[in-house]
């Protein structure tokens, strides 16, 4: 074989060298054509021969017979269920088609299982198979036999296993154990199976039963061989210089000498077919290769012809063998439960706006029916309504009411939700996450439900694009805050493109603010310094017509990390809807990186103080106090919490303006507000209700009273009493009462009108005058 | 007893010779390939956008020398070839920021055209190239 080779090499570099020069190196040799000896080769031939066959679905086979009695034209294809095709599908000069088909039929298998398209590693094998090395050959009965010995396949994103042996080393690139097989998904079943398309078998049988394992959505791998080197420069010219609707018809190779030096076989997916032509000379397979794609043949398919000969053979000393082999796998995946891939908010997320909506992204397809308020749920006593879209797997729960301010709220997804397969949880999905102060104007500030409440429009340009994701690339960053981040792709889009992201629905801001601004956090790097991205801020208060507010903020400002930045919106007080939106400007540097933006109003709390004693009212949780009239600045959106502290010999005797009763007063700044608070000195309080407040005035016991409450009334003429009952109370007044509320032997004189409306009123030691 | 042996030892090494000599029909399929390289130059004709930070960057390749007997593969005249990194990965911005890839450059580039076995039949090489890890 060497000696071959040289012969082969010296006269090729001499034909070379009369027709051109300058080839630095004219035939690379990446090992030898590799050979079986005897026992090997028919422990290969009795693989194929005694290789279970491939079950039929004799539904199917009915129904394909009578399409072809009928002539019943049809066409199917299975490229949906493998995740990658056209130039990402090159195996590059190492010899491995066979690992690239049989792991495609995986990838098929997996996703009609799984319902989930997921990229699976050549380079596991290649790296990990130690018999010998993939680059120099297989088949799928090697191929099934190593993956059932290892039991489980991993996907080709995970450490090192994505494809490295393109270049045809003579062993592999990667370690086999630098490989992570985290994640991975388990096999219990994986055989390879003929189907039967020779010997006895008519064409229109072959062709029935190859449709067949197709319809059962299994791939179908084919294995053919060449016998020489000319046939193998015309199918190499098929492939690199038709286009792809040109058919390949094996036919043409039939019954050819095996030559021992330039005979080759090769393994691709037949993935569909198409017979839609009535005519069947123009009836096809299609055929997906791993041979990247070429100028005509954009996807990496070529087109076979349906109407061959299946049990063509090739001629050699041995004896004739099939050149043309159909195979398929018997594969049965792990039942893999679903799990909840994302959620939001995230675990233990701080500050989440008291209006969000909590989402689960599922990791495969689930069932609707069991996505609901029983097993995705709020702790808490929140109720709300629960959906799911089955177009992005993903569940949302929306409160009823808005979430309490400052709360730990517990997310629940129990494992009564099931995938479509009926498949449970393996594990319940339980976070907290605590709810905020809610003075953001900014609906989903933070990023943390993607895009919803933005929107995004081209302004100039048309690759400049808003995402959000959970880490930016370039340069390597975190989110700010919580798990996402807004990413405009200056990193990618041309110089020049300018896209603005903006809220879709404005926020009023009073006109009676005392203020208001702009808040967010932009990250900077110092890479591509001559590249001026930039992110300008806009305002409008019509949608349509955006002005600029400050300056623009530069990407590569000297500085790196994240740094807030600060905008007045005062000119903005008085307008209903106003929009922020942020116009990223791309010079092809680095992305541009958002997070946390915050839009506020400051507002006006005012505090009076009434009646004949004194104390003190605290705004928690804000911690001021005061025990005068005043007025407090406070950020719009606050949820405050009044309570009132009679001072010494006094009592509080209630709340009145924008608090009422008695107790503590809960109060949200989503205006300006306006609470009186009345305090009375106890030596002068006429009135008590017994087991309440004291106070001056026995119209004000009465409107704090409870129904049946008693109300006593000291011994004293209440000179300028005017009295009205008018609020259905049961109440009893009982008058005559020392001072100190205890002996009760004399009577009250009350001056004065007392009106009677609705409700009951008890009279004791009482004179009206 | 000996002899009878040794008379029925040789005979069948001499098959197993025989048959191991002629034992030739392929089984397997890929295995090991052997490429020409040819030198010429890539002339960049268009840079696009493919998916996130990955381009589809399209060139002409001009052999040094015009070959006048081509085996098939060197059809390349008014072809648009695909620039990828291993001939699988489409360039991100780093390696055509690091490589200056522009349109209308022109690189060092090798065509590899197989001469035999099951692989990738044509492929492309750019010696000049650095990879961001360089």
């Amino acid at each position: 074989m060497k000696r071959k080779a040289l012969v082969f090499a010296t006269t090729f570099f001499l034909f070379l060298s009369v027709c051109g020069n300058v080839w630095s190196d004219v035939v690379d040799y990446n090992g030898s054509i590799m050979r079986p000896d005897h026992d090997t080769l028919r422990q290969w031939i009795s693989d194929y021969e005694k290789a279970p066959k491939a079950p039929l679905d004799e539904t199917i086979k009915s129904r394909i017979s009578v399409m072809q009695a009928e002539g019943v034209t049809s066409s199917m294809s299975l490229l949906s269920h493998i995740p990658y095709l056209g130039a990402d599908r090159n195996q590059g000069s190492c010899g491995n088609c066979w690992v690239w088909a049989g792991t495609g039929l995986m990838e098929i298998a997996h996703s009609v299982q799984n319902s989930e398209n997921a990229r699976l590693s050549i380079q596991y094998l290649n790296s990990c198979k130690s018999d010998e090395f993939a680059c120099n050959g297989g088949n799928l009965s090697e191929f099934a036999s190593w993956y059932r010995g290892e039991g489980l396949a991993i996907p080709w994103s995970n450490t090192n296993a994505s494809y490295a042996d393109g270049s045809g080393p003579n062993s592999s690139s990667i370690a086999c154990g630098t490989i992570s097989s985290s994640p991975n998904y388990p096999l219990s079943a994986f055989t390879a199976q003929t189907i039967v398309t020779t010997g006895s078998t008519t064409q229109a049988q072959a062709i029935s039963n190859i449709k067949n394992v197709l319809n059962q959505n299994k791939g179908v791998w084919f294995a053919f061989w060449l016998a020489n080197g000319t046939d193998w420069n015309a199918f190499y010219n098929f492939w690199g210089n038709s286009a792809e609707s040109a058919l390949w018809n094996p036919d043409n190779y039939c019954g050819h000498n095996w030559n021992d030096s330039s005979g080759g076989g090769h393994a691709v997916i037949v993935v569909g077919y198409n017979d839609d032509d009535p005519n069947p000379e123009n009836q096809y397979w299609t055929v997906l290769n791993s041979w990247g794609t070429t100028t005509g043949r954009t996807t990496g398919l070529f087109r076979m012809k349906m109407n061959m000969n299946y049990g063509c053979v090739l001629h050699d000393t041995d004896g004739d063998f099939t050149n043309n082999q159909f195979q398929t796998i018997g594969i049965s995946y792990g039942a893999v439960p679903p799990s909840v891939s994302t959620n939001y908010p995230a675990d233990n997320a701080m500050d989440v706006a008291t209006g969000t909506t909590i989402t689960v992204t599922f990791s495969k397809a689930m069932n609707a029916d069991t996505i609901k308020n029983t097993s995705f749920y709020l702790n808490n006593g929140a109720t709300g309504s629960v959906s799911y879209n089955p177009a992005t797997n993903t569940a949302t729960l929306t409160p009823s009411t808005s979430l309490a301010t400052y709360t730990v709220y517990t997310a629940t997804v129990t494992t009564d939700a099931t995938d479509a397969a009926g498949i449970h949880m393996a594990a319940a999905k339980t976070w907290n996450f605590t709810t905020g102060d809610g003075t953001n104007l900014v609906v989903n500030g933070g990023f943390e439900s993607d895009l919803t409440g933005w929107t995004t429009v081209q302004v100039s340009g048309s690759s400049g694009t808003w995402t959000t994701v959970s880490s930016g690339s370039y340069p390597s960053t975190s989110p700010h805050g919580g798990t996402k981040l807004a990413r405009f792709n200056s990193y990618i889009a041309s110089s020049g493109a300018q896209t603005r992201l903006y809220q879709t629905t404005g926020f009023p801001i009073p006109s009676s603010a005392v203020a208001s601004s702009l808040s967010f956090w932009m990250a900077h790097d110092s890479g591509y310094t001559a590249d001026a991205d930039q992110l300008q801020v806009q305002v409008s208060t019509d949608g349509s017509t955006w002005s600029n507010v400050g300056s623009p903020v530069m990407r590569n400002d000297g500085t790196t990390g994240w740094s807030q930045v600060t905008l007045d919106l005062s000119a903005y007080k008085g307008e209903s809807n106003v929009r922020i939106g942020f116009l990223g400007i791309s010079y092809w540097g680095n992305d541009i990186y958002l997070d946390d933006v915050k839009a506020t109003a400051t507002l006006t709390l005012t505090m009076n103080f009434a009646g004949s004693g004194s104390g003190t009212v605290t705004i928690n949780p804000l911690s001021i106090s005061s025990n005068v009239n005043c007025s407090n600045q406070i950020v719009g959106g606050t949820a405050l919490t009044l309570h009132s502290a009679p001072g010494d010999n006094s009592i509080f005797s209630g709340w009145s303006g924008d608090c009422s009763g008695v107790g503590d007063c809960p109060l949200t700044m989503n205006a300006d507000k306006n609470v009186t608070t009345t305090f009375t000195s106890i030596s002068l309080a006429s009135v008590h209700i017994v087991g309440g407040s004291y106070f001056d005035s026995l119209q004000l016991a009465y409107i704090a009273a409870a129904s049946s409450c008693l109300i006593q009334v000291k011994a004293v003429e209440l000179s300028t009493l005017d009295f009205t009952l008018n609020s259905g109370k049961t109440v009893t007044l009982e008058g005559g009462y020392d001072s100190t509320y205890s002996i009760n032997n004399d009577y009250t004189t009350m001056k004065g009108i007392l009106t009677l409306g609705t409700g009951s009123l008890t009279l004791e030691n009482l004179i009206i005058k | 007893m000996f002899r009878n042996a040794i008379l029925m030892t040789v005979p069948l090494l001499l098959l197993f010779f025989i048959l191991a000599e002629a034992g030739t029909a392929p089984l397997r399929v890929g295995g090991r390939c052997e490429y020409a390289r040819y030198s010429g130059e890539a002339r960049i004709i268009s840079i696009v956008e493919k998916n996130e930070d990955r381009y589809e960057v399209k060139f002409l390749f001009t052999p040094r020398t015009q070959i006048k007997a081509q085996p098939p593969l060197l059809l390349t005249e008014k072809r648009e070839f695909l620039m990828l990194i291993d001939n699988s990965i489409y360039p991100n911005k780093a390696y055509l920021k690091l490589n200056s890839i522009v349109a209308d450059k022109v690189f060092d580039c090798n065509i590899k055209v197989i001469i035999k076995g099951a692989c990738t039949p044509r492929l492309f090489e750019f010696p000049s190239m650095r990879t961001v890890n360089d």
